[in-house]
Protein backbone atom coordinates (compact mmCIF):
# COMPACT_ATOMS: atom_id res chain seq x y z
CA UNK A 1 0.00 0.00 0.00
CA UNK A 2 3.04 2.29 1.00
CA UNK A 3 4.96 1.59 -1.98
CA UNK A 4 1.66 1.96 -4.27
CA UNK A 5 1.18 5.51 -2.76
CA UNK A 6 4.45 6.55 -3.28
CA UNK A 7 4.94 5.31 -6.85
CA UNK A 8 1.55 7.15 -6.91
CA UNK A 9 3.04 10.40 -5.80
CA UNK A 10 5.74 10.25 -7.97
CA UNK A 11 4.21 9.71 -11.01
CA UNK A 12 1.73 12.25 -10.19
CA UNK A 13 4.61 14.55 -9.02
CA UNK A 14 7.01 13.94 -11.63
CA UNK A 15 5.16 14.68 -14.53
CA UNK A 16 3.91 18.43 -12.74
CA UNK A 17 8.23 19.44 -12.14
CA UNK A 18 8.44 19.14 -16.26
CA UNK A 19 5.37 20.53 -16.83
CA UNK A 20 6.52 23.77 -14.59
CA UNK A 21 9.66 23.52 -16.70
CA UNK A 22 8.20 23.35 -20.18
CA UNK A 23 5.54 25.95 -19.53
CA UNK A 24 8.31 28.56 -18.24
CA UNK A 25 9.88 27.53 -21.63
CA UNK A 26 7.05 28.41 -24.09
CA UNK A 27 5.06 30.91 -22.16
CA UNK A 28 3.03 31.25 -25.77
CA UNK A 29 0.81 33.23 -27.16
CA UNK A 30 -2.12 31.06 -26.91
CA UNK A 31 -1.48 30.98 -23.43
CA UNK A 32 -1.46 34.91 -22.85
CA UNK A 33 -5.00 34.72 -24.22
CA UNK A 34 -3.83 36.08 -27.82
CA UNK A 35 -4.80 34.70 -31.09
CA UNK A 36 -1.41 33.59 -33.24
CA UNK A 37 -1.42 35.59 -36.39
CA UNK A 38 -1.15 33.45 -39.38
CA UNK A 39 1.25 35.09 -41.60
CA UNK A 40 0.93 34.58 -45.73
CA UNK A 41 4.24 34.54 -47.50
CA UNK A 42 3.75 35.14 -51.40
CA UNK A 43 5.37 32.55 -53.75
CA UNK A 44 8.76 33.83 -54.52
CA UNK A 45 9.33 35.01 -50.78
CA UNK A 46 11.48 33.03 -48.50
CA UNK A 47 10.35 32.87 -44.98
CA UNK A 48 10.10 35.50 -42.86
CA UNK A 49 12.29 35.35 -39.71
CA UNK A 50 10.17 36.43 -36.57
CA UNK A 51 11.79 37.48 -33.99
CA UNK A 52 11.52 35.19 -30.87
CA UNK A 53 10.99 38.37 -28.44
CA UNK A 54 8.03 39.40 -30.62
CA UNK A 55 5.74 36.78 -31.94
CA UNK A 56 2.80 38.19 -34.10
CA UNK A 57 -0.23 37.95 -32.67
CA UNK A 58 -3.97 39.27 -34.33
CA UNK A 59 -4.03 41.29 -30.96
CA UNK A 60 -0.83 42.72 -31.20
CA UNK A 61 -0.99 43.84 -35.05
CA UNK A 62 -4.62 45.59 -34.14
CA UNK A 63 -2.63 47.90 -31.62
CA UNK A 64 0.32 48.61 -33.87
CA UNK A 65 -1.84 49.64 -36.47
CA UNK A 66 -3.87 51.92 -34.14
CA UNK A 67 -0.45 53.44 -32.93
CA UNK A 68 0.30 53.76 -36.54
CA UNK A 69 -2.30 55.72 -37.21
CA UNK A 70 -2.69 57.38 -33.63
CA UNK A 71 -0.89 61.41 -33.97
CA UNK A 72 -0.60 60.99 -29.88
CA UNK A 73 3.05 59.90 -30.81
CA UNK A 74 3.98 63.25 -32.07
CA UNK A 75 5.11 66.12 -29.61
CA UNK A 76 1.97 68.22 -30.71
CA UNK A 77 -0.54 65.45 -31.47
CA UNK A 78 -0.57 66.04 -35.03
CA UNK A 79 1.44 63.55 -36.74
CA UNK A 80 1.37 60.20 -37.45
CA UNK A 81 3.55 57.48 -38.42
CA UNK A 82 0.85 57.07 -41.52
CA UNK A 83 1.04 60.62 -42.21
CA UNK A 84 4.28 60.68 -43.94
CA UNK A 85 3.78 57.24 -45.17
CA UNK A 86 0.28 56.50 -46.67
CA UNK A 87 -0.47 53.39 -47.81
CA UNK A 88 -1.63 54.27 -51.32
CA UNK A 89 1.75 55.38 -52.33
CA UNK A 90 3.30 52.72 -50.91
CA UNK A 91 4.19 53.99 -47.23
CA UNK A 92 5.84 56.64 -48.50
CA UNK A 93 5.31 60.37 -48.52
CA UNK A 94 2.97 61.24 -51.78
CA UNK A 95 5.35 62.83 -54.30
CA UNK A 96 7.13 65.29 -51.62
CA UNK A 97 10.98 64.79 -52.16
CA UNK A 98 11.15 65.19 -48.14
CA UNK A 99 8.40 65.13 -45.57
CA UNK A 100 7.79 68.02 -43.26
CA UNK A 101 7.55 67.43 -39.31
CA UNK A 102 5.50 68.82 -36.74
CA UNK A 103 7.31 71.55 -36.52
CA UNK A 104 7.57 73.11 -39.84
CA UNK A 105 11.10 71.71 -40.95
CA UNK A 106 11.88 69.28 -43.52
CA UNK A 107 14.18 66.57 -43.46
CA UNK A 108 17.29 65.64 -45.54
CA UNK A 109 16.21 62.21 -46.77
CA UNK A 110 13.08 60.89 -48.71
CA UNK A 111 10.41 58.97 -46.47
CA UNK A 112 11.05 55.57 -47.49
CA UNK A 113 8.25 52.86 -48.40
CA UNK A 114 7.20 50.48 -46.28
CA UNK A 115 6.70 47.32 -47.67
CA UNK A 116 7.64 43.65 -47.27
CA UNK A 117 9.94 44.96 -43.78
CA UNK A 118 9.93 41.54 -42.20
CA UNK A 119 12.53 40.21 -44.92
CA UNK A 120 14.97 42.98 -44.16
CA UNK A 121 17.10 43.08 -41.48
CA UNK A 122 18.09 46.92 -41.32
CA UNK A 123 16.25 49.60 -41.14
CA UNK A 124 17.20 53.92 -42.42
CA UNK A 125 18.53 54.62 -45.81
CA UNK A 126 22.10 54.36 -44.02
CA UNK A 127 20.91 51.20 -42.49
CA UNK A 128 21.46 52.81 -38.96
CA UNK A 129 18.60 50.67 -37.17
CA UNK A 130 19.41 47.17 -36.76
CA UNK A 131 15.98 45.94 -36.32
CA UNK A 132 13.13 46.75 -37.27
CA UNK A 133 11.61 47.44 -33.89
CA UNK A 134 14.54 49.42 -32.64
CA UNK A 135 13.81 51.58 -36.32
CA UNK A 136 10.10 52.64 -34.58
CA UNK A 137 11.33 55.34 -31.93
CA UNK A 138 13.31 56.62 -34.99
CA UNK A 139 11.08 59.00 -36.75
CA UNK A 140 8.93 59.61 -33.74
CA UNK A 141 11.77 61.21 -31.76
CA UNK A 142 13.76 62.83 -34.56
CA UNK A 143 13.25 67.05 -34.01
CA UNK A 144 12.66 66.66 -37.43
CA UNK A 145 9.59 64.74 -38.07
CA UNK A 146 7.00 63.61 -35.13
CA UNK A 147 9.74 65.36 -32.61
CA UNK A 148 8.44 63.74 -29.39
CA UNK A 149 10.49 62.88 -25.99
CA UNK A 150 10.00 58.61 -25.93
CA UNK A 151 9.43 59.39 -21.64
CA UNK A 152 6.62 61.41 -22.56
CA UNK A 153 4.89 59.43 -24.89
CA UNK A 154 4.81 57.06 -22.21
CA UNK A 155 3.62 59.21 -19.65
CA UNK A 156 0.31 59.89 -22.18
CA UNK A 157 -0.28 56.79 -23.32
CA UNK A 158 -0.32 55.58 -19.65
CA UNK A 159 -2.99 57.94 -19.05
CA UNK A 160 -4.67 56.91 -21.91
CA UNK A 161 -8.38 55.77 -21.70
CA UNK A 162 -7.68 52.42 -23.64
CA UNK A 163 -4.13 52.17 -24.40
CA UNK A 164 -3.23 50.71 -21.10
CA UNK A 165 -5.76 48.19 -21.50
CA UNK A 166 -4.93 47.14 -24.95
CA UNK A 167 -1.11 46.91 -24.34
CA UNK A 168 -1.62 44.80 -20.97
CA UNK A 169 -3.51 42.69 -23.09
CA UNK A 170 -0.82 41.95 -25.48
CA UNK A 171 2.42 42.04 -23.40
CA UNK A 172 1.45 42.42 -20.06
CA UNK A 173 2.91 44.25 -17.65
CA UNK A 174 1.68 47.36 -15.32
CA UNK A 175 3.04 50.12 -17.31
CA UNK A 176 3.37 50.39 -20.93
CA UNK A 177 7.09 50.27 -21.76
CA UNK A 178 8.87 51.46 -24.96
CA UNK A 179 9.61 48.14 -25.84
CA UNK A 180 6.09 47.36 -25.93
CA UNK A 181 5.80 50.53 -28.16
CA UNK A 182 8.53 49.22 -30.62
CA UNK A 183 6.67 45.24 -30.61
CA UNK A 184 3.46 46.49 -31.54
CA UNK A 185 4.47 48.64 -34.25
CA UNK A 186 6.55 46.32 -36.39
CA UNK A 187 4.05 43.55 -35.56
CA UNK A 188 1.76 45.74 -37.89
CA UNK A 189 4.69 46.89 -40.14
CA UNK A 190 5.86 43.20 -40.82
CA UNK A 191 1.98 42.69 -41.79
CA UNK A 192 2.42 44.95 -44.93
CA UNK A 193 3.55 42.64 -47.50
CA UNK A 194 3.22 43.19 -50.81
CA UNK A 195 3.77 39.95 -53.66
CA UNK A 196 0.20 40.03 -55.76
CA UNK A 197 1.77 42.57 -58.56
CA UNK A 198 1.08 42.06 -62.52
CA UNK A 199 4.17 40.28 -62.50
CA UNK A 200 3.64 37.94 -59.49
CA UNK A 201 0.90 37.17 -61.27
CA UNK A 202 2.55 36.67 -64.77
CA UNK A 203 5.04 33.90 -62.73
CA UNK A 204 1.92 31.96 -62.22
CA UNK A 205 0.74 31.76 -65.37
CA UNK A 206 -2.58 34.17 -64.42
CA UNK A 207 -1.75 36.88 -66.89
CA UNK A 208 0.35 37.92 -69.89
CA UNK A 209 2.95 41.04 -70.37
CA UNK A 210 2.96 43.12 -73.68
CA UNK A 211 5.81 42.91 -75.67
CA UNK A 212 7.22 46.37 -74.27
CA UNK A 213 7.31 44.64 -70.66
CA UNK A 214 8.47 41.39 -71.76
CA UNK A 215 11.59 43.20 -73.30
CA UNK A 216 11.95 45.82 -70.40
CA UNK A 217 12.18 42.39 -67.99
CA UNK A 218 14.91 41.11 -70.08
CA UNK A 219 16.86 44.05 -70.47
CA UNK A 220 16.58 44.30 -66.44
CA UNK A 221 18.35 41.17 -66.06
CA UNK A 222 20.62 41.29 -68.88
CA UNK A 223 23.91 42.53 -67.23
CA UNK A 224 25.40 44.35 -70.36
CA UNK A 225 22.05 46.05 -70.33
CA UNK A 226 19.83 47.17 -67.52
CA UNK A 227 22.03 44.85 -64.65
CA UNK A 228 19.43 46.20 -62.85
CA UNK A 229 19.10 42.37 -61.19
CA UNK A 230 22.31 42.85 -59.76
CA UNK A 231 21.21 44.59 -56.92
CA UNK A 232 17.92 44.17 -56.99
CA UNK A 233 17.54 40.87 -57.15
CA UNK A 234 15.06 39.28 -59.26
CA UNK A 235 11.76 37.87 -57.45
CA UNK A 236 10.70 37.99 -54.01
CA UNK A 237 11.79 41.53 -52.67
CA UNK A 238 13.59 43.02 -55.82
CA UNK A 239 16.42 44.44 -53.19
CA UNK A 240 19.97 42.83 -51.59
CA UNK A 241 19.23 44.85 -48.74
CA UNK A 242 23.03 45.73 -49.59
CA UNK A 243 24.28 49.78 -49.45
CA UNK A 244 26.17 51.34 -52.40
CA UNK A 245 27.15 54.27 -54.01
CA UNK A 246 25.68 54.12 -57.02
CA UNK A 247 27.47 57.88 -58.30
CA UNK A 248 24.79 60.44 -57.55
CA UNK A 249 27.57 62.94 -57.07
CA UNK A 250 30.99 63.46 -57.49
CA UNK A 251 31.21 64.27 -53.72
CA UNK A 252 28.80 62.98 -51.64
CA UNK A 253 26.87 65.60 -49.73
CA UNK A 254 25.07 62.88 -47.47
CA UNK A 255 27.45 60.32 -46.05
CA UNK A 256 24.90 57.68 -45.79
CA UNK A 257 26.23 54.74 -44.38
CA UNK A 258 29.59 56.15 -43.47
CA UNK A 259 27.56 57.57 -40.39
CA UNK A 260 26.69 54.31 -38.83
CA UNK A 261 30.10 52.71 -39.53
CA UNK A 262 32.13 55.35 -39.01
CA UNK A 263 34.31 54.11 -42.54
CA UNK A 264 35.40 56.49 -44.92
CA UNK A 265 34.82 53.23 -47.58
CA UNK A 266 31.16 53.33 -46.79
CA UNK A 267 30.77 57.29 -47.88
CA UNK A 268 27.73 57.95 -50.05
CA UNK A 269 26.45 54.59 -49.77
CA UNK A 270 22.85 53.58 -49.14
CA UNK A 271 20.31 50.92 -49.48
CA UNK A 272 19.09 49.39 -52.51
CA UNK A 273 15.64 50.32 -52.56
CA UNK A 274 13.04 47.78 -53.06
CA UNK A 275 11.20 47.59 -56.37
CA UNK A 276 7.99 46.41 -55.31
CA UNK A 277 5.50 49.36 -55.88
CA UNK A 278 8.14 51.36 -57.41
CA UNK A 279 5.35 53.17 -59.76
CA UNK A 280 3.61 54.97 -56.50
CA UNK A 281 6.97 55.74 -54.16
CA UNK A 282 8.22 58.70 -56.32
CA UNK A 283 10.19 60.45 -55.88
CA UNK A 284 13.12 58.32 -55.85
CA UNK A 285 16.61 58.53 -54.38
CA UNK A 286 17.60 58.74 -50.65
CA UNK A 287 17.03 62.77 -51.45
CA UNK A 288 14.27 62.44 -53.61
CA UNK A 289 16.32 64.09 -56.33
CA UNK A 290 14.22 62.07 -59.18
CA UNK A 291 10.53 62.39 -59.75
CA UNK A 292 10.43 60.05 -62.52
CA UNK A 293 11.41 56.18 -63.12
CA UNK A 294 12.49 57.28 -66.63
CA UNK A 295 15.62 59.74 -64.88
CA UNK A 296 16.33 56.57 -62.58
CA UNK A 297 17.36 54.80 -65.02
CA UNK A 298 18.96 57.53 -67.48
CA UNK A 299 21.48 57.41 -64.03
CA UNK A 300 22.11 54.20 -64.15
CA UNK A 301 22.45 54.55 -68.04
CA UNK A 302 24.65 57.75 -68.26
CA UNK A 303 23.89 59.97 -65.26
CA UNK A 304 26.16 58.43 -62.50
CA UNK A 305 29.51 60.32 -61.63
CA UNK A 306 33.07 58.46 -61.41
CA UNK A 307 33.23 59.04 -57.56
CA UNK A 308 35.31 57.29 -54.75
CA UNK A 309 33.67 54.15 -53.76
CA UNK A 310 31.61 53.97 -56.72
CA UNK A 311 29.94 50.47 -57.15
CA UNK A 312 32.25 48.11 -58.95
CA UNK A 313 29.39 47.61 -60.95
CA UNK A 314 29.11 50.93 -62.54
CA UNK A 315 32.85 51.18 -62.45
CA UNK A 316 32.11 48.04 -65.41
CA UNK A 317 29.75 49.18 -67.11
CA UNK A 318 29.30 50.82 -70.42
CA UNK A 319 27.49 54.45 -70.23
CA UNK A 320 24.69 54.69 -73.11
CA UNK A 321 24.44 51.29 -73.02
CA UNK A 322 20.80 51.53 -73.41
CA UNK A 323 18.85 53.49 -76.03
CA UNK A 324 15.79 55.59 -75.10
CA UNK A 325 13.28 52.62 -76.44
CA UNK A 326 15.11 50.24 -73.92
CA UNK A 327 14.82 52.70 -71.10
CA UNK A 328 11.07 52.83 -71.59
CA UNK A 329 10.75 49.19 -71.71
CA UNK A 330 12.45 48.86 -68.35
CA UNK A 331 10.29 51.67 -66.82
CA UNK A 332 7.40 49.42 -68.46
CA UNK A 333 8.81 46.43 -66.57
CA UNK A 334 9.06 48.25 -63.44
CA UNK A 335 5.47 49.36 -63.60
CA UNK A 336 4.11 45.76 -63.64
CA UNK A 337 5.13 45.28 -59.71
CA UNK A 338 2.41 47.84 -59.00
CA UNK A 339 0.23 45.89 -56.68
CA UNK A 340 -2.98 47.48 -56.64
CA UNK A 341 -4.56 44.86 -54.15
CA UNK A 342 -2.10 45.63 -51.59
CA UNK A 343 -2.61 49.82 -52.56
CA UNK A 344 -5.79 50.06 -51.57
CA UNK A 345 -6.50 47.89 -48.84
CA UNK A 346 -8.20 49.02 -45.62
CA UNK B 1 12.33 -0.88 -4.37
CA UNK B 2 10.09 -0.07 -1.55
CA UNK B 3 13.38 1.62 -0.31
CA UNK B 4 14.98 2.98 -3.54
CA UNK B 5 11.74 4.91 -4.14
CA UNK B 6 11.29 6.39 -0.47
CA UNK B 7 15.08 7.55 -0.95
CA UNK B 8 14.18 9.04 -3.99
CA UNK B 9 10.69 10.67 -3.46
CA UNK B 10 12.96 12.29 0.06
CA UNK B 11 15.78 13.61 -2.48
CA UNK B 12 13.86 15.27 -4.59
CA UNK B 13 12.17 16.75 -2.08
CA UNK B 14 15.23 18.12 -0.32
CA UNK B 15 17.31 19.06 -3.09
CA UNK B 16 14.89 22.32 -4.11
CA UNK B 17 15.41 23.49 -0.34
CA UNK B 18 19.32 22.81 -0.04
CA UNK B 19 20.44 26.64 0.32
CA UNK B 20 17.84 26.76 3.19
CA UNK B 21 19.63 24.32 5.35
CA UNK B 22 20.97 26.21 8.31
CA UNK B 23 24.49 24.52 9.75
CA UNK B 24 24.36 24.90 13.04
CA UNK B 25 27.90 24.96 14.73
CA UNK B 26 29.55 25.77 18.15
CA UNK B 27 30.67 29.37 16.84
CA UNK B 28 28.31 31.82 14.43
CA UNK B 29 29.66 30.54 10.79
CA UNK B 30 30.23 33.62 8.60
CA UNK B 31 26.37 34.14 7.21
CA UNK B 32 26.10 34.94 3.27
CA UNK B 33 24.39 38.17 2.58
CA UNK B 34 23.18 41.02 0.27
CA UNK B 35 25.81 42.63 -1.35
CA UNK B 36 24.51 46.64 -2.52
CA UNK B 37 27.01 48.83 -4.28
CA UNK B 38 27.10 52.74 -3.99
CA UNK B 39 28.75 54.78 -6.55
CA UNK B 40 30.09 58.15 -5.23
CA UNK B 41 30.37 60.29 -8.40
CA UNK B 42 33.25 62.54 -7.22
CA UNK B 43 35.68 65.41 -9.01
CA UNK B 44 39.24 64.60 -7.73
CA UNK B 45 38.51 64.23 -3.42
CA UNK B 46 35.00 66.25 -3.15
CA UNK B 47 31.84 65.15 -3.99
CA UNK B 48 29.94 66.22 -7.77
CA UNK B 49 28.13 69.09 -7.49
CA UNK B 50 26.37 69.61 -11.47
CA UNK B 51 26.01 72.62 -12.81
CA UNK B 52 29.21 74.93 -11.36
CA UNK B 53 32.15 76.10 -13.34
CA UNK B 54 34.41 74.82 -10.45
CA UNK B 55 36.49 71.99 -11.64
CA UNK B 56 39.73 72.20 -13.61
CA UNK B 57 41.38 69.10 -15.75
CA UNK B 58 45.22 68.47 -15.66
CA UNK B 59 45.09 70.45 -19.17
CA UNK B 60 43.75 73.72 -17.10
CA UNK B 61 40.25 74.23 -18.44
CA UNK B 62 38.11 75.02 -16.25
CA UNK B 63 34.87 73.06 -16.75
CA UNK B 64 31.61 72.01 -15.19
CA UNK B 65 28.94 68.82 -15.17
CA UNK B 66 25.60 69.63 -15.88
CA UNK B 67 24.59 66.37 -16.65
CA UNK B 68 26.63 62.57 -16.29
CA UNK B 69 24.74 59.52 -16.76
CA UNK B 70 26.29 55.89 -17.30
CA UNK B 71 25.96 52.61 -17.32
CA UNK B 72 27.66 49.74 -15.57
CA UNK B 73 27.06 46.49 -16.30
CA UNK B 74 27.69 42.40 -16.17
CA UNK B 75 29.23 42.83 -12.93
CA UNK B 76 31.94 39.85 -11.70
CA UNK B 77 32.88 39.10 -8.34
CA UNK B 78 36.27 37.62 -7.59
CA UNK B 79 37.02 35.40 -4.59
CA UNK B 80 39.85 35.75 -2.71
CA UNK B 81 39.89 31.23 -2.35
CA UNK B 82 39.39 31.37 -6.60
CA UNK B 83 36.14 31.38 -8.41
CA UNK B 84 33.60 34.47 -9.63
CA UNK B 85 30.31 35.23 -8.99
CA UNK B 86 28.37 36.30 -12.36
CA UNK B 87 25.54 39.28 -11.60
CA UNK B 88 24.07 40.03 -14.52
CA UNK B 89 23.02 43.75 -14.58
CA UNK B 90 22.30 46.73 -16.77
CA UNK B 91 22.49 49.81 -14.69
CA UNK B 92 22.07 53.40 -15.63
CA UNK B 93 23.79 56.05 -13.45
CA UNK B 94 22.51 59.25 -13.16
CA UNK B 95 24.53 61.54 -10.85
CA UNK B 96 21.31 63.57 -10.85
CA UNK B 97 19.72 61.13 -8.94
CA UNK B 98 21.05 59.42 -6.00
CA UNK B 99 18.37 56.73 -5.71
CA UNK B 100 20.40 55.43 -9.32
CA UNK B 101 23.73 55.65 -7.62
CA UNK B 102 22.42 52.69 -5.19
CA UNK B 103 22.16 49.26 -6.36
CA UNK B 104 21.79 45.29 -5.05
CA UNK B 105 23.59 42.56 -6.38
CA UNK B 106 22.12 39.66 -4.75
CA UNK B 107 22.86 37.58 -1.95
CA UNK B 108 26.45 36.55 -1.87
CA UNK B 109 28.03 33.67 -0.03
CA UNK B 110 30.08 34.39 2.69
CA UNK B 111 33.75 34.71 2.34
CA UNK B 112 36.52 37.23 1.11
CA UNK B 113 36.19 38.57 -2.56
CA UNK B 114 39.53 40.77 -3.62
CA UNK B 115 38.49 42.03 -7.18
CA UNK B 116 35.59 42.93 -8.81
CA UNK B 117 34.57 43.81 -12.51
CA UNK B 118 32.26 44.94 -14.65
CA UNK B 119 31.10 46.48 -17.81
CA UNK B 120 31.23 50.05 -18.96
CA UNK B 121 28.16 50.57 -21.03
CA UNK B 122 26.47 47.70 -22.63
CA UNK B 123 28.02 44.53 -24.17
CA UNK B 124 27.67 43.98 -27.80
CA UNK B 125 24.92 41.09 -27.37
CA UNK B 126 22.60 43.77 -25.98
CA UNK B 127 24.11 46.82 -27.34
CA UNK B 128 22.06 45.62 -31.26
CA UNK B 129 18.32 46.29 -30.25
CA UNK B 130 16.08 48.85 -28.54
CA UNK B 131 13.46 47.18 -27.62
CA UNK B 132 14.38 46.38 -23.76
CA UNK B 133 13.01 46.96 -20.84
CA UNK B 134 14.14 48.54 -17.14
CA UNK B 135 17.27 50.66 -17.18
CA UNK B 136 17.64 49.93 -21.37
CA UNK B 137 14.31 51.06 -22.00
CA UNK B 138 15.10 53.68 -24.68
CA UNK B 139 12.72 56.53 -23.47
CA UNK B 140 16.26 57.08 -20.69
CA UNK B 141 17.92 59.40 -23.40
CA UNK B 142 20.86 56.89 -23.43
CA UNK B 143 19.95 55.38 -26.63
CA UNK B 144 20.97 56.42 -30.21
CA UNK B 145 17.48 56.04 -32.13
CA UNK B 146 19.39 56.31 -35.94
CA UNK B 147 22.00 54.21 -35.00
CA UNK B 148 20.88 51.58 -33.14
CA UNK B 149 22.81 51.62 -29.53
CA UNK B 150 22.87 52.93 -26.19
CA UNK B 151 25.17 55.96 -25.12
CA UNK B 152 27.19 54.30 -22.80
CA UNK B 153 28.75 57.64 -20.58
CA UNK B 154 27.30 61.06 -21.28
CA UNK B 155 28.63 64.09 -19.99
CA UNK B 156 27.35 67.56 -20.86
CA UNK B 157 28.75 71.14 -19.46
CA UNK B 158 30.36 73.68 -20.26
CA UNK B 159 33.94 75.33 -20.16
CA UNK B 160 36.25 78.08 -20.46
CA UNK B 161 37.98 77.78 -23.76
CA UNK B 162 41.67 79.47 -24.76
CA UNK B 163 40.29 82.83 -25.48
CA UNK B 164 38.32 82.82 -22.34
CA UNK B 165 34.74 82.00 -23.92
CA UNK B 166 32.66 80.19 -22.31
CA UNK B 167 31.49 76.67 -24.63
CA UNK B 168 29.84 73.33 -24.31
CA UNK B 169 31.03 70.67 -23.56
CA UNK B 170 29.10 67.39 -25.26
CA UNK B 171 30.53 63.63 -25.11
CA UNK B 172 28.42 61.00 -25.54
CA UNK B 173 30.78 57.91 -25.79
CA UNK B 174 29.04 54.79 -27.48
CA UNK B 175 29.38 51.84 -30.27
CA UNK B 176 31.08 48.35 -29.69
CA UNK B 177 34.56 49.91 -29.54
CA UNK B 178 34.02 52.03 -26.74
CA UNK B 179 32.92 48.94 -24.38
CA UNK B 180 34.93 48.49 -21.63
CA UNK B 181 35.87 46.32 -18.79
CA UNK B 182 36.68 48.15 -15.33
CA UNK B 183 38.92 46.06 -12.98
CA UNK B 184 39.18 46.92 -9.56
CA UNK B 185 40.78 45.68 -6.25
CA UNK B 186 38.41 45.69 -3.15
CA UNK B 187 38.18 44.66 -0.28
CA UNK B 188 35.10 42.68 1.28
CA UNK B 189 34.07 40.35 3.26
CA UNK B 190 30.86 38.92 2.67
CA UNK B 191 29.65 37.88 6.56
CA UNK B 192 25.55 39.10 6.75
CA UNK B 193 24.49 42.20 4.74
CA UNK B 194 26.80 44.73 3.38
CA UNK B 195 27.59 47.95 0.93
CA UNK B 196 30.34 48.39 -0.71
CA UNK B 197 31.04 52.50 -1.99
CA UNK B 198 33.17 52.84 -5.51
CA UNK B 199 34.87 56.44 -6.62
CA UNK B 200 33.67 57.71 -9.93
CA UNK B 201 36.90 60.57 -10.21
CA UNK B 202 35.22 62.84 -13.20
CA UNK B 203 38.00 64.81 -13.68
CA UNK B 204 39.91 61.78 -13.90
CA UNK B 205 38.01 60.31 -17.07
CA UNK B 206 39.63 63.25 -18.80
CA UNK B 207 43.22 63.62 -17.17
CA UNK B 208 44.40 59.92 -16.95
CA UNK B 209 46.47 58.41 -19.02
CA UNK B 210 45.42 60.61 -21.47
CA UNK B 211 45.22 64.09 -20.72
CA UNK B 212 42.07 65.61 -22.90
CA UNK B 213 42.41 69.39 -23.55
CA UNK B 214 38.93 70.41 -23.98
CA UNK B 215 40.37 72.99 -26.58
CA UNK B 216 40.51 70.60 -29.07
CA UNK B 217 38.28 67.56 -27.62
CA UNK B 218 34.78 69.32 -26.72
CA UNK B 219 32.09 67.83 -28.90
CA UNK B 220 32.37 63.79 -29.13
CA UNK B 221 29.07 61.99 -30.04
CA UNK B 222 30.79 58.53 -31.64
CA UNK B 223 29.27 59.57 -34.63
CA UNK B 224 31.99 60.16 -37.38
CA UNK B 225 35.26 58.51 -37.96
CA UNK B 226 36.65 62.16 -36.11
CA UNK B 227 35.74 60.65 -32.58
CA UNK B 228 37.94 57.10 -33.00
CA UNK B 229 40.57 58.63 -31.50
CA UNK B 230 39.06 60.19 -28.66
CA UNK B 231 37.00 57.36 -28.05
CA UNK B 232 40.15 55.20 -27.47
CA UNK B 233 41.46 57.85 -25.13
CA UNK B 234 38.34 58.46 -22.98
CA UNK B 235 37.71 54.07 -23.02
CA UNK B 236 41.25 54.16 -21.22
CA UNK B 237 40.81 57.08 -19.04
CA UNK B 238 37.22 55.76 -17.54
CA UNK B 239 38.97 52.37 -16.93
CA UNK B 240 41.32 54.39 -14.60
CA UNK B 241 38.47 56.52 -13.07
CA UNK B 242 36.66 53.97 -10.66
CA UNK B 243 38.46 53.00 -7.09
CA UNK B 244 37.41 51.33 -4.30
CA UNK B 245 36.52 53.28 -0.99
CA UNK B 246 35.20 50.82 1.59
CA UNK B 247 32.90 48.39 3.14
CA UNK B 248 29.98 49.96 5.43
Amino acid sequence: MKSTSIKLLLSCVLPLAFFACKKEIASTTEEKGLTPYNLVIPSGFPAMMIPSDNPMTVEGIALGKLLFHDPILSGNNTQSCASCHMRKFGFSDSTNQFSTGIDGLKGPRNAMPLINLGWATQFFWDGGAANLESQVVGPIQNPLEMHQDLAAALVELNAHPSYPALFKKVFGGTQIGTSMLMRAIAQYERTLISGNSRYDQFKKGATTLSQSEMRGMNLFQNPNKGDCAHCHVMGGTFTDYDYRNTGLDSIAVDKGRELITLKPLDRGKFKTSSLRNIEVTGPYMHDGRFKTLEECVQHYNVGYHYTQNLDPNLVNSVKGRLNNAEVQDIVAFLKTLTDTEFLSEQ
Amino acid sequence: MKLFYTILAAALLFTACKKETIIETGTAAPTSGNLSVTIKNMVGAEDLVLSDLRYTNAAGNLYSINLLKYYMSNVVLHKKTGGNVNVSIYKLIDASNLSTCTFSLGNLDAGDYDSLSFGLGIDQGRNHTGAQDGDLDVSKGMYWTWNTGYIFYKHEGQYKNSANQMKSLIFHLGTDAAYSVVKLPINLSINGNKTMELKFDVNSAHTSPVNIDFNNDNNHQSSSSADLPWISNIKSNLSDAFSFIRVL
